[in-house]
């Protein structure tokens, strides 16, 4: 994962954050992947690494010119136990109101918890900044302000709003309270469209006689014409290019002409047709980074608060 | 279900496109039922997975366990790694039990257990899932369960045309394709109805 650089103002604690965001990325991952199914992955090792960094690394750090210092220091006083609020508003650098995607999550999470345990039990993080890089969660009146409780506290913030966008996908799923029922009705979910996938290409295995559809010419025009409202003979001009012996090559050249015929408004790489042909050796294809992604906002940003039509908007 | 997105159009065509694409690639011997059945669906699964592009981890894993599916598989725990943990983790519990009789185990508990059970389950089931933490795992999920649909309604699309269609080979194009006759509301027959005004 790719972390964006910290402003020049502390290039010191930067430095050290960048250095120990790969290690955090990687271990966090690691983590993750190696505890089935634990939750707290995140906050593994790269917390004790992270204080010890930050810690000598953020106390001589000058208190740079933030926007919102004094706005800081305002909420700051009134929540914590510190005594001197001159050095206390030194509020991670590059910082930011609002949750980011998973990505800086962790690099963020870890800055935070450093920053915080340096200024002494100050816990009001949040500031408006250029640089959108750190995660940053408001811990309300009356919560515990412990560095580790605020990362698990946005962490499990994350998956709840996750879990909002999961119940409002699955049919069935609104009435339902509790994370264990709504992941019980997401598996159900995939279960049964994996078993209808199944279904229908046994169907489909069953219609034919042969797999590689040989009464399909007709079918390829009428159906794309018919999926994207297009003139249904236009797609079959295309059709009249014989069909039936159609090897590697052959395959080829017609996805450069189904390529320019859909004119190129589906941005992925047609020529990854021939990796899948069967041979020995498939090598990845390559992806385009215009993905036909069916979800066109930013997840973290929507979050539960979006209405549900709009994010029904993006279903089928 | 609400109006399609011109990416879920977008999607579908790719997908459709891929997928007879694919099918005509086939090797076409003599194949039984089965093994048809397997060739139609591990060629839908990669034209979703090459559609879907580079914005999601699931189409990198769906694509590495198609194409190797007959040599190791991608990197996943191995089975006897997982056994030996859950045989621990059992013993451990029987254990405390033997040895605690009070233990009371508190709703939250309950809760958590079962959330981690299925967090697995899910894992298994969304390809990719195994290096995934939770968060993620959910916006995997989130998006192979869309991607997913879209299949689904292609498919049934598909499978649909053939066979209302008689089995010879050169139709006419005047032949109109009946109206998706399933019940299920798939953005297609609005937006195709939409469009064709």
């Amino acid at each position: 994962m790719r972390h964006p650089s910290p402003p020049p103002e502390l290039p010191a604690a930067g430095g050290e954050i960048q250095a120990m965001a790969p290690a955090s990325a990687a271990g966090s991952s690691s983590t993750g992947g190696s505890t089935g199914g634990s939750f707290t992955a995140l906050l593994g090792l790269p917390t004790s690494q992270a204080i010890e960094l930050l810690l000598p690394g953020a106390a001589p750090a000058p208190a740079p010119a933030f926007p919102s210092d004094p706005h800081l220091v305002d909420r700051a006083a009134r929540f914590s136990a510190f005594a001197s609020p001159s050095p206390s508003p030194t509020p991670p650098p590059p910082a930011s109101a609002g949750k980011r995607k998973a990505d800086p999550a962790s690099k963020g999470k870890v800055a935070k918890k450093g920053k915080t345990t340096a200024a002494g039990g100050e816990e009001k993080d949040s500031g408006e900044d250029e640089k959108p890089a750190y995660v940053h969660v408001r811990a309300r009146r009356g919560q515990a302000t412990d560095s580790h409780s605020l990362a698990e506290r946005a962490r499990r913030e994350k998956i709840n709003a996750r879990m909002e966008l999961l119940k409002e996908l699955v049919p069935g799923c609104s009435k339902v309270s509790g994370t264990a029922l709504v992941l019980e009705e997401i598996i159900n979910h995939v279960q049964s469209l994996q078993r209808q996938v199944e279904y229908l290409s046994m169907r489909l295995a069953a219609v034919n006689p042969r797999v590689d559809f040989g009464g399909l010419d007709n079918l390829l025009g009428t159906e794309c014409g018919r999926i994207t409202g297009l003139n249904c003979k236009s797609g079959m001009d295309l059709e009249q290019v014989s069909w039936p012996d159609m090897g590697v090559h052959g395959a080829r050249n017609l996805a450069q002409l189904q390529q320019q015929f859909w004119h190129g408004d589906l941005a992925h790489p047609q020529q990854a047709a021939s990796p899948w042909e069967k041979r020995g050796d498939v090598q990845p294809p390559v992806f385009s980074n215009t993905s036909s992604s069916l979800f066109g906002y930013d997840l973290a940003s929507s979050g539960p608060q979006q209405p549900p039509t709009s994010k029904l908007k993006t279903e089928l | 279900m609400g109006a399609p997105s011109s990416s879920t159009k977008a999607f579908k065509q790719g997908f459709l496109r891929s997928f007879l694409l694919s099918l005509r690639s086939c090797r076409n011997g003599a194949m039984g039922l089965q093994e048809r059945k397997r060739a139609v669906r591990s060629s839908a699964d990669i034209a979703m997975a090459t559609t879907r592009g580079s914005g999601a981890m699931w189409p990198q894993a769906l694509l590495a366990a198609a194409s190797s599916s007959s040599s190791l598989p991608w990197p996943r725990r191995l089975p006897a790694a997982a056994t030996v943990k859950t045989t621990t983790r059992r013993k451990n519990m029987a254990r405390r039990r033997c040895l605690q009789r009070r233990t009371t185990t508190s709703s939250g508990e309950i809760a958590r257990r079962l959330v981690r059970k299925r967090t697995k389950v899910l894992r298994g089931m969304v390809p990719g899932g195994e290096l995934l933490d939770g968060a993620s795992l959910l916006r995997e999920a989130m998006d192979y369960v869309v991607h997913l649909r879209a299949q689904v309604a292609v498919l049934r699309r598909v499978s649909n045309a053939m066979q209302h269609r008689p089995s010879s080979h050169h139709m006419t194009v005047a032949v109109a394709p009946p109206v998706p006759l399933k019940t299920e509301t798939t953005g297609k027959a609005q937006a195709s109805d939409g469009n064709q005004e």
